[in-house]
């Protein structure tokens, strides 16, 4: 039972990470973080199954946490169209020299 | 602290307090009057301080006193000290150089009465501050004092050489000579290292000759380089005659009595050290026989007085360093001792005539001898003295020189060169010298010299005080000097001292003949070829060769390496770091997927890093 829902995990964070690696648009980008938060939260869940209840709690605040996140990224989403009238993060390159 | 060590300080600090105030209390020095009276008083101060030390231990053998301080400390231990020492060659030289510096400094008062004060002023702080360095020498307790004064004497020279600065000439001098005997003083640092290595101390006595063992020859050897430089040996002789700038009084003084027989001087204070160095004594025997007749020559077909005498000086350092050469350390210090009083006269009387016809040059002067009765009569005592007359000062000394060659001679065939070259060197000297005297003080008086006429009491008493050393410093000095040393030196008539006499009376006849009868003497056209190479300057010349060529190539050799390899190893690591600054940009996308990519590979290789670790 563990096994097939760390396996599960293990592919949600794969998605997440091809798709922060691939997508331009901010909001995507923001999705795939969420699916990698919520991939380590299964593996939370996953190991409090055997090695007691500590990992719900966990799972619990890390909730908590990705709503807050959430709320930072968003807010970043909206000053990036404010700011570069689009929502593409190659509009946001300026780390370039 | 003893008496003997007081008076010894007295006569090295009383000059230096004086140098030192005229130095830092400009009003006092632009005065003028005020600062060569402050100078002549510690003079004179150090002239009863030296006296009085002379009469004490005049020739004493033993060290006297010995009072030292402790300067240098490395590791807990005293590397050197500064100090005075007292013994019989320390006493004595400092008499003789009391003696000639009180006589120029008073020559002096009345010689450069016309300069402006302050020039005046600062020509006094220097004379005190080379009485002070002198003394300093003289009294050196060590060899590593000895070269502090050393140095110090040479800036002095350089001073008082360049005293008329906005003259070029005097400035080139002054530079010239400062550079060729520092050239030369790097044997003498050297030397001094290498002694230091051996034996941990700079002594001059007999244990530390024993102590150097096997490298006393390379020591003394570097010693007798810095000796060439100072002494004007040949072929470093070549800024004595240029020194001839600065005023007449410090010639006397600087470049005849005292500084130039500093370089014989270290000889006879390190003699333990050059008594063992036999391979150094002979090339020391060469190089003075060799100076002696080749500045002799030179001397003949001078012009300019003061340059006669120049020349001549260096010759008679060759005698000194010849002596030594052959091993008699006594006939080479007394040569010096009585060198210093004839020749400083001869400076000074040179000085009077100057003063009164305002030219250097023989041509301008004649007749003098009526106008200037007691400058001519001094002048032609010191010529006597030098030429080695009977019963002159001169005459001891140099017999004594000639008889320690013929000495040497008799153990090492080789050293019959030097003294052949002495005695022909002889009558080379009382040649130029009576070719001068009757240039100057005989014949038809030139247009200046219609109007001379004799200087001062300060032109004439130190002439005649000298005057009377010059003739005085004879039979009974040598007597006084010597036999405290174990050997006394008595006079006798010698096949040795015949030849040297008969020499002189030699270059006198030719003198006699050419230039006060006015007459021609067989051969002497066929020698035209030999004046005209004297008068090239040919080791001038080699030596402003080898510096423009050796020195200046080195130089620029030098220059192209520190520019092209050393600046370009720089300037190309500085290229190479931009260079690779600009590939490196190139990560800096800009594009949040890029970094995102950069995390994810930072975390595989640290995962693999942790298998690889925990494995």
């Amino acid at each position: 039972m563990t096994q097939v829902v760390l396996t599960i995990a293990a592919v949600l964070f794969a998605l997440g990470i091809y798709g922060v690696t691939t997508r331009r648009n901010a909001i995507g980008i923001l999705l795939s973080v969420e699916l990698m938060a919520n991939a380590v939260n299964l593996n939370l869940i996953a190991f409090a199954q055997t090695l007691g209840s500590d990992g719900q709690t966990f799972a619990l605040f890390s909730i908590a946490l990705t709503v807050a996140e959430v709320v930072v990224g968003l807010a970043l989403v909206v000053l990036l169209y404010r700011t570069r009238k689009g929502i593409d993060i190659d509009l946001a390159s300026d780390l370039r020299s | 602290m003893t008496t003997a060590a007081t008076l010894g300080l007295v006569a090295v600090l009383g000059p230096l307090v004086v140098a030192l105030l005229l130095a830092v209390n400009g009003p006092v020095r632009r005065t003028g009057v005020g600062a060569g009276a402050l100078s002549v008083l510690a003079a004179i101060a150090n002239l009863v301080a030296a006296l009085m030390l002379a009469n004490s231990w005049w020739g004493e053998h033993e060290l006297v006193d010995s009072t030292e301080w402790v300067w240098l400390i490395a590791n807990g231990e005293t590397i050197a000290t500064v100090g005075v020492t007292i013994d019989g060659i320390s006493a004595s030289m400092l008499a003789v150089v009391a003696v000639v510096a009180l006589c120029v400094q008073v020559f002096s008062w009345s010689y450069l009465s016309d300069e402006p004060k302050a020039d005046f002023g600062r020509y006094y702080m220097w004379q005190s501050l080379f009485l002070f360095s002198m003394n300093a020498l003289v009294l050196a307790p060590n060899l590593l004092q000895l070269f502090m004064a050393w140095e110090l004497v040479g800036v002095c020279s350089y001073l008082l050489i360049g005293y008329w600065y906005t003259k070029p000439s005097a400035a080139k001098a002054a530079v010239k000579a400062f550079w060729m005997t520092k050239l030369a003083d790097m044997g003498l640092m050297i030397g001094l290292i290498i002694q230091y290595r051996v034996t941990g101390g700079f002594g001059f006595h007999e244990a530390d000759a024993v102590a150097l063992g096997a490298s006393v020859g390379v020591v003394t050897f570097c010693y007798f380089i810095a000796v060439m430089g100072k002494s004007a040996q040949f072929p470093l002789h070549i800024w004595l005659p240029d020194a001839m700038e600065g005023p007449t009084p410090v010639s006397a003084l600087l470049h005849a009595a005292t500084m130039v027989a500093a370089g014989v001087y270290l000889m006879v204070r390190g003699w333990p050290l050059f008594d063992l160095a036999e391979d150094t004594r002979l090339f020391m025997a060469l190089i003075g026989g060799t100076t002696a007749i080749f500045a002799a020559s030179v001397a003949i077909v001078q012009t300019d007085i003061k340059k006669v005498l120049a020349y001549s000086t260096s010759s008679q350092l060759g005698y000194m360093v010849a002596a030594l050469g052959a091993g008699d350390m006594i006939a080479g210090y007394y040569h010096l001792t009585t060198h210093a009083f004839f020749k400083a006269l001869l400076f000074l009387a040179a000085g009077s005539v100057i003063h009164a016809v305002h030219s250097n040059e023989l041509s301008n002067m004649g007749g003098l001898a009526k106008k200037m009765p007691l400058t001519a009569g001094t002048f032609i005592i010191g010529t006597l003295a030098l030429t080695g007359t009977p019963g002159f000062a001169g005459f001891f000394s140099k017999d004594l020189v000639l008889e320690a060659l013929l000495h040497g001679a008799e153990r090492n065939p080789v050293l019959w060169i030097p003294l052949a070259c002495c005695l022909i060197a002889a009558g080379l000297t009382s040649y130029y010298m009576f070719k001068v005297v009757f240039l100057a003080f005989f014949g038809e008086p030139s247009e200046a010299a219609g109007h001379a006429h004799e200087g001062g009491i300060a032109l004439s008493a130190p002439l005649v005080l000298l005057a009377v050393l010059s003739i005085g410093a004879g039979i009974p000095v040598m007597g006084a000097l010597t036999s405290q040393w174990g050997h006394e030196a008595h006079f006798h008539v010698s096949p040795i001292g015949l030849a040297g006499t008969s020499a002189m009376l030699l270059g006198l006849g030719a003198a006699v003949q050419l230039h006060y009868r006015g007459g021609s003497l067989p051969g002497v056209a066929a020698l035209a070829p030999v004046g005209n190479i004297a008068r090239s300057e040919a080791v001038d010349k080699a030596w402003r060769v080898a510096y423009k060529q050796g020195l200046r190539t080195l130089a620029a050799g030098v220059s192209w390496f520190d520019r092209y390899v050393i600046d370009g190893l720089v300037n190309l690591s500085g290229v190479a770091l931009l260079l690779g600054a600009g590939r490196l940009r190139a990560v800096q996308t800009g594009k949040g997927g890029d970094y995102v990519y950069a995390v994810l590979l930072g975390v595989i290789v640290l995962a693999a890093w942790t298998a690889v670790v925990s494995a």
